[in-house]
């Protein structure tokens, strides 16, 4: 099936996001709805004395304000670890922990409620720093202590390459706490239904198991809570845990009114999910001709205040550690360390990008020290199928390492480099790297992984597609559509699509983890053949023509035993059971065996991209702009060039914030950057140029030959930024983002950092 | 009939082997299961049932080579 040629077509969604008729769970209102407010710690780590409701509960307009007592069900939240209170009772972790809970028939009202909550707190000394955090007498953010999760994976050994090396590059790396910055900020309504359940419209990534932590929350049956969560004003992993909807969940269970929050920029930075920063410490040892002989990594990932993904998030991060290298003998440490800097959580690239600008950069500074080229001496080391990795299994399917790592060599930007490079104005200096990457796809082994979708053949001879898997940006619907589409023979715009909702499409796991186009593209496929039975067995007990037909999809209809017949004849033979509905279900391959001690590991399909990047940095200022870029990826099957080239666009801004602007300041707990005058984000004028580069080397176990790239995407393009800056000036950036104040100090060593 | 289980996550707990085949009479539901093994509170509230890729709940009627995944959701990137 892999052979359908897929036509580029606009966004499904267009339309409506262009002329803003779309509506967003956020833009939703229903009758007599009341309006939620979040009463927030006022200390990132304290002790609660007493919460004193009742001034609020005296204002006019107030009709309820909850405690950590009415939690109806399990007071707590996180998708591997409940361990975040949905209404602190005993203890706040970080400034953006919840103490009560305002529904109020306005906005405002609920505002000035939230005010008159009367905390005494007894405050408690902050932890801030994740190595501080493990020592010994730290502030314990939970009872348990602050390690969330240690993990080691060993091969070979490592002292002994290192010992044999002939270089050792040794450095110590620091990433960003990067905010998702979804335009959509946390928001969602609640409304409680007649019949006693709940029906929940906010945007999120996972609406099945939004319901699940919910009924959790709300001590119901899952089955009593509708879930809708699509679509999304942007996600990036921010929407992946729970944010408002358990707050939201409980104010209307308990004044049987729909209750609707939407946070404000402000609320959404101090309390939202971010990226986790990363102290990385590695030390890779190369020989002489550039052959990897060791690479010894210890990462610590603040995790911030409670676990949500941030295990395995560090386990992510220890897998690509050595990228998809060659590396005989490795040590990979990580610790994932609770502190009070606020909560983090999913983002894009899940750890990936964290540790490959630290191993990606220690790659080139060895090319430097050895005289090799910055292609050759990864071309000596990259891992074909068939090899094993740096964490010891061995990758079985589609691994392009080397198909993307030639395919940047020979774009425009790389073989033009010294060209691009030329700059008139001699305070200005211009420079160009390259990096690669792989990334790991789904969720690993040990946990089953699997997706549902349904094709049904409507009335009128149209299709509507049912699958779980929200669309937050990424174009995903528009491909799901395209696939089915193309499957079926029609026109993509008779296939409606219905998904992110408990009621109405099926469960097909979380849209995280590079998964959505590939699951989709096999559960599609299984509703698809489904089909072509259903429409077997209809016309056999009609006509007689044999249970085992062969139905095959041909131009706008199926051939079938009974002649062909378009899907509007079929329709009308099926009236009475209209629509006919195909169901196909999908698990996912994984390793046959864990990688001991790392839960999750390994992946069995990666993405893979190599991009090279332009950028010219003021030496007066430090000040650094990303020109160009040139991007290399390997889609396996391409959907929708358009889409793609918008992954590619968005991945490169987002990769380009981490490299260049963003970062929570959080100092003793205290958030610095609350706005976007202080969190700093690419914008339009700050985008570069782009060379795409597509490559399609077809995931042998996708029925459509498509692979995820909404992740990788963004990977390379941060240590490609920071060696071009390198390449430039001559300084290595070994701390992110590469502010001014940074590269300006980098310039001048003889100035301290404060 | 036989019908085996697997047990995932936080699951494993309340059976001596995370994968085990029972032999059960014919109409048997997925409830059962569940029941038998004392899943309840919050772990009941945050479990998914899997039977080959696709989401089953406790009235679904095992059949005779079934494989019943008990796991609760995660996610990531």
């Amino acid at each position: 099936m892999d052979d359908i040629r897929f036509e580029q077509i606009a966004r499904v969604d267009a339309l409506g996001k262009a002329c803003g008729t779309t509506e967003y769970m956020s833009d939703l209102s229903f009758p007599g709805m009341l309006y939620a407010w979040f009463v927030r710690s006022k200390y990132p780590h304290a002790l609660i004395k007493s919460v004193d409701i009742s001034k609020a509960m005296a204002l006019d307009g107030v009709v309820t304000v909850l405690t950590a007592a009415d939690v109806t069900g399990f007071n707590g939240f996180g998708i591997v670890n409940p361990d975040m209170p949905v209404i602190c009772g005993d203890k706040v972790r970080y400034l953006g922990d919840t103490v009560a809970l305002v529904a109020a028939t306005t906005e405002r009202i609920a505002e000035q409620a939230a005010a008159l909550v009367d905390v005494d707190y007894e405050v408690l000394p902050v932890v801030d720093d994740p190595i501080e955090a493990l020592k010994p007498d730290a502030p314990k953010v939970h009872d348990k202590g602050n390690v969330c999760l240690h993990t080691l994976i060993t091969k070979g050994d490592v002292e002994q390459g290192l010992r044999e090396a002939d270089v050792v590059i040794e450095h110590e790396y620091r990433t960003p706490r990067q905010a998702h910055t979804a335009l959509e900020t946390e928001s969602g309504i609640a409304v409680p239904e007649a019949d006693g359940s709940l029906s929940m419209y906010a945007g999120s990534q996972y609406a099945f198991r939004d319901q699940l932590q919910l009924a959790r929350i709300l001590g119901m049956n899952p089955r009593m809570i509708h879930v809708y969560s699509n679509p999304v004003g942007g996600g990036f992993g921010s929407k992946d845990e729970l944010t408002i909807q358990g707050g939201i969940a409980l104010l209307a269970m308990k004044t049987g009114k729909p209750v609707k929050v939407f946070l404000s920029r402000e609320e959404s930075l101090v309390s939202g999910w971010k990226r986790h920063p990363f102290i990385v410490r590695i030390r890779t040892g190369f020989k002489n001709d550039g052959t990897i002989l060791a690479n010894d990594v210890t990462c610590y990932e603040d995790k911030g205040a409670y676990s949500s993904l941030g295990g395995p998030i560090l386990n992510l991060a220890l897998e690509h550690a050595s990228s998809l290298y060659r590396v005989p003998n490795t040590r990979h440490e990580g610790w994932a360390v609770f502190t009070n800097n606020g909560v983090c959580g999913a983002f894009r690239g899940f750890g990936v990008p964290q540790v490959l600008f630290a191993m990606e950069s220690n790659m080139d500074e060895a090319a430097e020290k050895l005289g090799l080229d910055p292609v050759t001496i990864r071309r000596k080391n990259v891992l074909r199928q068939g090899e094993v990795s740096p964490i010891g299994h061995t990758l079985r399917t589609g691994v392009s390492m080397d198909l993307v790592l030639d395919a940047i060599e020979k774009s425009n930007l790389w073989q033009h480099r010294e060209e691009y490079k030329k700059t008139d104005k001699p305070w200005l200096r211009r420079g160009v790297a390259l990096a690669l990457a792989p990334q790991g796809a789904g969720l690993g082994v040990g946990i089953p992984d699997y997706g549902g979708s349904y094709i049904d053949l409507d009335r009128d001879g149209n299709f509507t597609l049912r699958i779980g898997l929200v669309e937050y940006g990424q174009g995903t619907h528009t491909g799901f559509t395209q696939m089915a589409a193309g499957l079926l023979h029609v026109d993509p715009s008779r296939v409606r699509i219905v998904a992110g909702q408990t009621e109405g499409s099926v469960d097909a796991g979380p849209a995280t983890a590079s998964r959505s186009m590939y699951t989709a593209s096999n559960a599609i496929a299984a509703a698809f053949h489904d089909l072509g039975v259903k429409v077997a067995g209809v016309l056999d007990a009609k006509y007689h023509t044999g249970a085992d037909a062969v139905c095959e999809a041909k131009e706008g209809g199926m051939t079938t035993p009974a002649g062909f017949r378009t899907y509007e004849e079929l329709a009308q033979e099926f009236s009475q059971e209209s629509p006919l509905r195909g169901e196909g279900y999908f698990v996912w391959p994984t390793a046959d065996r864990e990688i001991p001690g790392a839960a999750g590991l390994p992946h069995w399909i990666y993405s893979f991209a190599a991009q090279a990047a332009l950028v010219e940095v003021n030496i007066l200022t430090g000040e650094t702009h990303l020109l160009k870029v040139a991007t290399a990826l390997d889609t396996g099957h391409t959907v929708n060039p358009q889409q793609v080239e918008g992954q590619i666009d968005g991945g490169v801004a987002q990769g380009e914030g981490f490299a260049l602007f963003e970062d929570t300041l959080i100092a003793k707990g205290q958030v610095r950057t609350k706005d976007f005058s202080t969190y700093i984000i690419p914008t339009v004028q700050d985008v570069p140029e782009h060379e795409y580069i597509i490559l399609e080397n077809p995931e042998g176990t996708s029925a459509l030959g498509v692979r995820g790239i909404g992740e990788v995407v963004m990977v390379p393009i941060i240590p490609a930024v920071a060696l071009a800056i390198h390449d430039a000036t001559g300084v290595w950036v070994r701390h992110l983002p590469a502010t001014p104040e940074r590269v300006y100090r980098l310039l001048h060593p003889e100035l301290q950092e404060t | 009939m036989k019908v085996k289980i697997k047990l995932f996550q936080d699951y494993k707990q309340y059976h001596d082997t995370s994968e085990y085949e029972m032999e059960l009479p014919a109409g048997t539901m997925a409830g059962e299961i569940v029941r038998q093994l004392g899943i309840k509170g919050p772990e009941l509230a945050y479990l998914i049932l899997i039977l080959k890729g696709k989401r089953v709940y406790d009235e679904y009627v095992l059949q005779d080579g079934d494989e019943l995944v008990f796991l609760a959701p995660i996610g990531g990137g």
